[in-house]
Parts: C-alpha cells; sequence; structure tokens
C-alpha cells in the first residue's frame, strides 16, 4: 500500500479538514499541522490501517517531520517484520 | 476483554490493604495539620517494593504488570489515610521512574532506577510553568547546548515533590520553531549548578505532599542527562500522562470504596425521627449513587489497563477515565460530608478531607476541560 496518499487522505479529512493541499516535503511541525493531539490520532490511523505498532521511542520529530518521514517510518517497521 | 484478576493479583492487592491500613494512616490528620510528609511512610512503601512495582526486577523493581499496578494503587487508595503520601508516589513513579525505564538510556536506568525504586532517591517532573498550564507546550523554559552541556533557563510553577526531590524531569524548549515537537526532556539533579527549588506552596488539598516552584538559571545540564533524543518531550509527555491517567486515579477509586463504607456504615448507625438515616431515600438514593460512580470507575479503569496490557495505546480511554473518575471522587466526597451532616463538615472526622483532596484531581494530570478536549477531538471536533 502506497502511504502517502492514505497519510495525506487522513490528515485533510480527519485532522486539519480545511488543508488546501499537502506536499510531501512540507514540514508537519513547523506549520503546526500536527500538534500534541493530532499526532496521537495519526500514530492510532498508522497502527490500524498499517498493522503495526509505533513504540513511544519513534514519536520523535525525525519519524514525523515530513510525510516522506513518517511513510520511511511505516515502511522500514513493515520491513523489520 | 477479560477483566478478570489472576489469584496472584487478588492475593497482592489484599497484602497490600493490609499493609496499608496497618503502616500509613496512622497519624495522618495530624500530619495534615502540620502540613508534614510521611518520611517513614516512604520509607515503608519502599520496603514493601511500592515505589519499584512497574520496574524491570534487573532494575530492583517487582516488574508488575499494569493490572497488578493499578490494583495496587487502588488498594493503597482504600487502605490509606495520607493521600498526600499517595500522591508524591504516584508522581515519583509516573512522571519520573516510567520515563527513565521506558525513555532511558542503558546508562541513566543504571544510575537513576535502582536508587528510585528503593526510595532513596525521590523524584517527580517539571513541566507546568506560571504562563503555561493547560497549554503545557507552550513553556518558555529554555535548553542551549554549549558543547558537552544543556543550558537551561526558566521557572517551574506547582512542581510535585520539588522541595523534596533529588531529581527532576525538566521540559524545555530545545527547539522553538518545532512547537510540541520541540520540547526536550532532562535528568536534572537538586545539586546541579543553577537548579533552586523555592518555598513550600501551601494547598487547599493533598497537604502532606510537598509542591513548589522551581527556578532554573543557567542551571548545567550534562548531555549525557537529556532523556530520550531532541524534540522527544511530547512524546515522553504524553506516555507519562497515560500511565498516570490509568494508574494514580486508581488511589482515588479506592478512596471512593473507602467512602462509601463509612457512609453505609453511619447510615446505618446514626437515628433520626427514630430510624436510621439510611431508611431516608434522601440519603439512600445518595449512597446507591456513591455505588453506582464506583462501578463505572472500575470498569473504565480496568478496560485502560487491560488496553495497555495487551500493547494498545489508550488515550481517549484514559481521557475519559481521568475525567470520569476525578469528577466522581468530588460528586461522591461533596455526598459524603452531606451523609454525616455536621459530623462530616468537621476535620476530625477526616470525611471533608477527601472533599479538598478530591478537588486536585480535577485539576492536575489534565483538567477536566482538558480532557473533555481530547475526547471531543477524538470524536472529530
Amino acid at each position: 500500500m502506497q502511504a502517502i496518499p492514505v497519510l495525506k487522505q487522513f490528515i485533510k479529512d480527519e485532522l486539519v479538514p480545511n488543508l488546501d493541499d499537502l506536499d510531501e516535503n512540507q514540514s508537519l511541525l513547523e506549520g503546526g499541522i500536527l500538534d500534541s493531539l493530532r499526532i496521537m490520532k495519526l500514530v492510532t490511523f498508522i497502527e490500524t490501517k498499517f498493522d503495526m505498532q509505533i513504540t513511544d521511542e519513534e514519536l520523535v520529530p525525525d519519524n514525523f517531520e515530513t510525510l516522506i518521514s513518517v511513510s520511511k517510518l511505516i515502511s522500514n517497521k513493515h520491513e523489520i517484520v | 476483554m477479560d477483566f478478570s484478576f489472576t489469584k496472584e493479583q487478588a492475593r497482592f492487592k489484599e497484602a497490600v490493604v493490609k499493609f496499608a491500613q496497618r503502616e500509613l494512616s496512622n497519624g495522618a490528620l495530624e500530619r495534615e495539620r502540620k502540613e508534614e510528609f510521611y518520611w517513614d511512610g516512604w520509607k515503608k512503601c519502599a520496603d514493601f517494593g511500592i515505589q519499584g512495582l512497574p520496574i524491570p526486577v534487573k532494575y530492583d523493581g517487582l516488574g508488575a504488570d499494569i493490572l497488578t499496578c493499578v490494583l495496587t494503587m487502588q488498594g493503597l487508595g482504600y487502605g490509606c489515610r495520607d493521600s498526600g503520601l499517595l500522591f508524591a508516589i504516584n508522581s515519583h513513579i509516573w512522571t519520573c521512574e516510567i520515563p527513565i525505564s521506558v525513555f532511558g538510556t542503558d546508562a541513566q536506568k543504571g544510575k537513576y532506577l535502582p536508587s528510585l525504586t528503593k526510595g532513596t532517591l525521590i523524584g517527580g517532573h517539571a513541566m507546568t510553568e506560571p504562563d503555561s498550564g493547560s497549554d503545557a507546550f507552550s513553556l518558555r523554559t529554555t535548553a542551549v547546548r554549549k558543547g558537552d552541556k544543556y543550558i537551561l533557563n526558566g521557572t517551574k510553577m506547582f512542581v510535585s515533590n520539588a522541595p523534596i526531590a533529588d531529581l527532576l524531569l525538566v521540559f524545555a524548549c530545545t527547539d522553538k520553531s518545532k512547537g510540541f515537537a520541540g520540547i526536550s526532556v532532562f535528568i536534572v539533579e537538586k545539586d546541579f549548578p543553577g537548579f533552586s527549588v523555592g518555598r513550600p506552596l501551601e494547598k487547599m488539598g493533598l497537604k502532606t505532599s510537598p509542591t513548589g516552584e522551581v527556578v532554573l538559571q543557567d542551571c548545567e545540564v550534562p548531555l549525557d542527562n537529556r532523556l530520550g533524543e531532541e524534540g522527544a518531550g511530547a512524546a515522553i509527555f504524553n506516555a507519562e500522562m497515560e500511565w498516570e491517567r490509568s494508574c494514580l486515579f486508581a488511589s482515588h477509586l479506592g478512596a471512593m470504596e473507602s467512602q462509601l463504607e463509612s457512609c453505609v456504615r453511619y447510615a446505618k448507625q446514626r437515628f433520626q425521627f427514630g430510624k436510621p438515616i439510611g431508611k431516608f431515600q434522601s440519603i439512600s438514593k445518595k449512597i446507591a449513587d456513591m455505588k453506582v460512580r464506583i462501578e463505572i470507575a472500575s470498569l473504565i479503569l480496568y478496560k485502560v489497563a487491560w488496553m495497555k496490557a495487551q500493547g494498545k495505546r489508550a488515550p481517549l480511554e484514559s481521557a475519559i477515565a481521568k475525567l470520569y473518575i476525578s469528577e466522581s471522587y468530588v460528586a461522591s466526597s461533596l455526598d459524603a460530608i452531606q451523609i454525616h451532616g455536621g459530623y462530616g463538615y468537621m476535620t476530625e472526622f477526616g470525611i471533608e478531607r477527601d472533599l479538598r483532596d478530591s478537588i486536585a484531581g480535577k485539576i492536575y494530570s489534565g483538567t477536566s476541560e482538558i480532557q473533555r478536549n481530547i475526547i471531543a477531538s477524538w470524536l472529530g471536533l
């Protein structure tokens, strides 16, 4: 499953409904697209949708900076599995 | 979903209740009047293993599962009348030990956890500031890296255990541009240069739990004392809050059970108009409501514990549990005073104390308003 389109759709549908567009290199953190509540909703969504568990230690900015970094986190975890 | 307890869990809870009744409650009213921390009680709890409850055996803890932790706190809440002591222990475990245990390096765990579990070190965390409470991640304390150190500057407010703590997990901003993701955490020892604690703050309740202000003035923290990566502050905070909202409030549930028993006993013994006051529906219905709150609170709490035991996240469920239990405790404390009438209002009977203690539960660990925000957010609002 291509992660980026799925993540983008979830963010636009569930987290920031008025978001015009979301580039895959756009910072999710500096622009305030993710906040401390939204990141937990995103993590719960990823765990359910991609059938994986994200540890507390993985909830660091490097893994959630952009859609690309979130996608890498997902694909890396799938490889480990 | 299986909320049944194993024989070991049930036996352990029973032992905790007996221990708390025997060792922790004597002199609680007097200590509250003097606003004294119960040092002997702290040590007795450490000897029993309470402070090391969820910590791996490798670090001298008991390595208990979360349901055992919940049952233990429930048993302590039921048997111990020194709620300030319980609050101090809960702060120590969930906001200091657990984050170090989960996010710490092997060196950090080896250095701090054995002493924290033995109770020879006391810990806590410092998040809230004079201008940031509910909006926790808008904190102003900064941490700037200089060589092999970080320099921390800022003021922390309402820090549980601060006047007695040997170390605190201090939340500070390392990258303002990243908002909540620019917050980092540092293990700050009380002897680090630039660290100081103000006078203990006087409170409405939980008077035997010392609370204070912390000042960080060019406070030097070794690089090795950063907990987790830079920017891991929000993850650490969310993780510890999920634990605290699950386990700390189990002690409120235990206190509510004890409160209910007192009310039933009193309603049977107290005669007015020629019969026990429990025979009047205005009293018995209050007691019925207290029982309903306990049953619902238990189910929510055990569900959260079950979810965490399954390795699931429970941010929504722990917010619901925290909100419901804290508000139920206040409601039941008001009912208990009303049922006991004038005796309930007098400090020497210890009934009104529950109300003063319970109100704090609607404020710390995220206010009731913040819990409702979290719940609404999960509903897409």
